[in-house]
């Protein structure tokens, strides 16, 4: 037992580790750059692809970054059939509800994140990544990360304690 | 075409990995903090140490690297507030939403109406984003110079 639980444990650094290094092969010998350390960008990306897609079909002028102008980034796409992949191969894909309880919430958090990221430009692995690339304001942005992450936890306590339900 | 078809290859791999860990940068961060939990945070701790070694060894033998180290970019105080405040905010409803954007791009793979729904908001928050906040950006960045 002890064995398998250290094991997934450095399963989940091997994971954040393979993608700082694939993102790092991404941008060395594929040219998906610039911006710098731009190759996993779960903000960025599919903003970018969906402005490409926009154009292309509205005729709309939504800025991209450089790397994906000509050709759009399919990284999104690649991570929907990654785990599409993983789940029906372990049988866990599966209609289900999901974390968030109520729809129109889960419709609100991701509006908002959406626009607080690219306010930012990063999401919260290309922020890391960028700390790895050296960016000091990326470290200041992983902190405030974390602060907001902190912020939420304080306020779900708060909450916890007057019994008001979520 | 290169960078189209390296991303879509990367975004199957870590696809793959991350449905079967149950990777989240957010999740991390929240566990490690709330829990003292830092099972999934090694995940976060994976992507810096990954980056510097790849970008290191990468500059190293020649690839194409450049700006390496970064170092100080902060070139305007309005980049440095919309950073900080975007991040903050980022952070806080994606501990509600119970995952990074990465995270609910593979729960809706496996089915999760929640995360699909979350989805829906965060392509139509792209859309708000392009028409209207992007304005609002490009004041705050005009106006602190």
């Amino acid at each position: 037992m002890k064995f398998n639980f250290k094991l997934k444990t450095w399963q989940v650094f091997g994971v954040g580790a393979v993608m700082g290094i694939g993102a790092a092969i991404v941008q060395g010998y594929f040219n998906a750059q610039p911006p710098e350390a731009y190759g996993i960008s779960f903000i960025g990306h599919p903003n970018d692809l969906f402005s490409w897609l926009t154009n292309k079909i509205a005729g709309t002028n939504w800025p991209i970054r450089d790397a994906f102008i000509v050709y759009p980034v399919l990284t999104v796409a690649g991570v929907f059939i990654g785990s599409f992949a993983a789940a029906s191969r372990n049988r866990e894909f599966r209609l289900q509800p999901g974390p968030v309880r109520k729809k129109f919430l889960a419709v609100i958090f991701g509006f908002l994140v959406a626009n607080l990221g690219l306010l930012w430009g990063s999401c919260p692995i290309r922020t890391a990544l960028m700390v790895g690339y050296g960016s000091v304001i990326a470290i200041i942005a992983l902190a405030s990360i974390a602060g907001g992450v902190m912020l939420a936890i304080v306020y779900i306590r708060i909450k916890a304690r007057k019994g008001v339900p979520q | 075409m290169t960078a189209m078809f390296a991303t879509l290859v990367l975004g199957i791999v870590i696809g793959y990995l991350g449905q079967r860990t149950k990777f989240c940068t957010i999740s991390g961060i929240r566990d490690f903090v709330m829990l003292k939990d830092s099972f999934r945070f090694k995940g976060l701790i994976g992507i810096i140490a990954g980056g510097l070694v790849g970008y290191t060894l990468f500059h190293l033998i020649g690839a194409d690297i450049p700006n390496f180290p970064i170092g100080l970019d902060i070139t305007s105080a309005g980049i440095l507030i919309a950073g900080i405040v975007g991040s903050v905010g980022m952070g806080f409803f994606s501990v509600f939403a119970e995952g990074c954007p990465f995270r609910q791009h593979v729960m809706a793979a496996e089915g999760k109406s929640s995360a699909l729904l979350y989805l829906l908001g965060f392509y139509l928050g792209i859309v708000y984003f392009n028409i209207v906040t992007i304005q609002w950006l490009e004041l705050l960045l005009r106006t602190t110079g």
